[in-house]
């Protein structure tokens, strides 16, 4: 006897929905978002400071012109950021994995322990242990104590997938340790470099909880803005303020997927 | 170029050594051939004539210069890995251009160099390709052709053959054979297939939990072995618990009494014959008859195993040999061919060891242990 549906049916419909369910609940805030962006205050029926704007791209200009500060902190903080957790994290990673030291394991584990500790205790710590130094600094540090895990990981993983005769053979073939780096380790990484930094980027630039405690002012980052825009203004204003903080992000995702060639998952010739 | 190690030595962790002092002298411009099972030390004696593991003990002499201290990338030695490890991100003339751009060779030239070397190995055509698209047999080449390239002093093949199924191998092996020879380079290969061993070495090595177990021209090897285990590691081989008289002269086998071969030591010993050293006779001319158990056709010959009392034995006869099963084989042996071990009193008597005919026996002989 035949079931009038079949099971594996009734599992393809389930997961259909569940697929489309999820990608809703993910893409529909965004549509809304968008749409409040572009759309007329008045149709809301909510107004606050910067509403009154003309024109479509009027709120961006409000934005744009009431955060530019934050902004300039943020860009700033995700541009030392981002180099400083590559050189630091990328050459640990590869001394971790390929040549490994008395304590290096101990060290390695200390580096991956901010992960593991809320944003607020960070931010505390930073503050206490911070004493005077400069404000800008500390949220360099906060934000380096989460996007380092990230680079570890990330390259650690690229390393441990690749065949370690590759470095070998490249010495055997006349290339010293530099060489080897140069012209075998790095361009095989190129892939593991690339997706680290989109991670620190997206963490650094998305960060939260230390960047608004340890804010002032003056020192501010896009994101603690942003709340405040949620807090103080309309949603038209806050809808457009979130554009603004979405916008480098989701090129910086669309262009993961346009690099997943062949090319670059062998890594790059030199 | 003459290649030396002595006492060459390494240990991992805490484990018996890898390699326990080796010393030889490996003849210039010729193809020794280390063989060994797994983990008998052969790779890592390798590495450390290549540089690329440092040795707890001994050296490394490179036409008597002591390079033991000398990084792998300035000892000039050419390396095949057993994974080919040809470079993903560059392509297959890049892969081969490799060596001579790290000395520091122009583009032009190296380019030039590499299309050579290529051609040398019948890979001209497939330059530009990425290594990724390349089969086990191309990228074989493609790594062999690289470490030429350069005009290395020494060439050392880890397993070159290993990775590739067993027609390709066979393939691989006589294109491998007629370059090398063409080379006239001091080579060293390492594999753990006796077959390989045999037609590609010029000399043997035969290596055995980190020690080197006995050297010699193939033939030589083969047909009078230093230990059971190189007897049974080279193809097949009987072994016979038997004993030679006090007095020297016979040679007491459990099935038949021979006479001694000159300068036999008395006492139990082990008495070792290939399979091809057995043969049917006629009952007149036979030294014993044995009760035939199987008979197995392998292609150019039938191996036949049969008891002769309670001792095992294999033997190889013509394929179009009719064997009845009347009144039980009569078999010679070939006196000529008895290799004799000594053997503790009391030591059990074994079976024969069956490896399958030309390929590899390592892991069904012997226990496999971990590098």
């Amino acid at each position: 006897m035949s079931l009038p549906v079949s099971p594996r049916r009734v599992a393809r419909t389930v997961g259909i929905a569940v697929t489309v369910a999820l990608a809703l609940c993910l893409v529909a805030p965004l549509v809304v978002t968008a749409l409040g962006a572009f759309v007329h205050a008045d149709w809301y029926g909510q107004r606050s400071e910067g509403t009154g704007a003309v024109g479509t791209l009027g709120l961006f200009r409000y934005v744009l012109g009431l955060w530019s500060g934050a902004l300039v902190i943020s860009l700033r903080l995700v541009g030392t950021v981002l180099p400083l957790a590559l050189l630091i994290g990328a050459p640990a990673a590869f001394a971790f994995r390929r040549r490994p030291f008395p304590g290096s394991g101990v060290l390695e584990t200390l580096a991956m322990t901010p992960l593991a500790i809320p944003g607020i205790a960070l931010a505390v710590g930073l503050l206490l242990g911070g004493g005077r130094t400069v404000r800008f600094d500390l949220l360099v540090a906060g934000h380096l104590a989460y996007t380092l895990p990230l680079v570890l990981k990330t390259v650690s993983n690229a390393l441990e997938r690749e065949d370690p005769d590759l470095e070998r053979s490249a010495r055997s073939l006349g290339a010293g340790p530099w060489l080897t780096a140069a012209w075998v380790t790095l361009p095989r990484l190129v892939p593991g470099l690339v997706l680290s930094a989109l991670l620190v980027f997206a963490v650094s630039w998305g960060e939260f909880n230390v960047s608004f405690l340890l804010a002032t002012p003056l020192v501010q980052t896009f994101p603690a803005a942003l709340y405040l825009t949620y807090t103080t203004n309309s949603f038209p204003v806050a809808a457009a303020a979130t554009l603004v903080f979405l916008a480098p992000i989701l090129p910086a995702f669309l262009a993961i997927q346009a690099l997943g060639g062949d090319e670059f998952r062998r890594g790059l010739s030199t | 170029m003459k290649l030396e190690v002595r006492g060459l030595s390494k240990a991992y962790g805490h484990g018996r050594p890898a390699v326990a002092s080796v010393s030889h002298v490996f003849p210039e411009g010729r193809i020794s051939a280390l063989l060994g099972p797994s983990g008998a030390g052969k790779s890592t004696a390798l590495w450390m004539i290549a540089g690329l593991t440092d040795p707890d003990a001994g050296a490394v002499f490179l036409d008597g210069r002591d390079v033991t201290n000398v990084p792998a990338e300035k000892r000039d030695i050419g390396m095949v890995f057993q994974s080919y490890a040809l470079f993903p991100h560059l392509t297959v003339l890049e892969n081969v251009a490799f060596g001579l751009r790290t000395r520091g060779v122009g583009r032009a030239e190296r380019m030039a160099r590499a299309r050579e070397v290529l051609e040398m190995v019948r890979m001209a055509d497939f330059g530009s390709r990425p290594v990724d698209r390349l089969s086990g047999g191309e990228q074989q080449r493609v790594a062999l052709a690289r470490a030429l390239a350069f005009r290395p002093r020494i060439l050392l093949l880890d397993e070159p053959l290993s990775a590739l199924d067993a027609k390709l191998r066979e393939d691989l092996r006589g294109e491998l054979l007629s370059l090398l020879r063409a080379l006239a380079l001091t080579t060293l290969y390492v594999t753990h297939d006796q077959a390989e061993a045999l037609t590609l070495g010029d000399e043997l090595v035969v290596m055995r939990e980190g020690r080197i177990e006995q050297t010699g021209r193939p033939a030589d090897v083969y047909h009078r072995p230093a230990s059971p285990f190189v007897a049974r590691f080279l193809g097949a081989a009987n072994l016979v618990a038997a004993d030679v008289s006090a007095r020297g002269d016979d040679l007491r086998l459990p099935f038949a009494t021979l006479d001694a071969p000159g300068g036999a030591e008395a006492g139990p010993c082990w008495a070792m014959l290939r399979p091809e050293d057995l043969e049917v006779v006629g009952p007149a001319e036979a030294d014993f008859t044995a009760a035939l158990a199987s008979a197995q056709f392998l292609g150019p010959v039938q191996r036949l195993r049969v008891f002769a009392g309670r001792q095992e034995l294999l033997l190889d006869v013509p394929n179009d040999l009719a064997i009845g099963d009347e009144a039980g084989v009569p078999i010679r042996m070939k006196r000529e061919k008895i290799v004799l071990f000594a053997r503790a009193e009391g030591e059990a008597p074994e079976g024969p060891s069956v490896p399958p005919p030309g390929a590899a026996v390592s892991s069904d002989v012997f226990p496999r242990t971990v590098h």
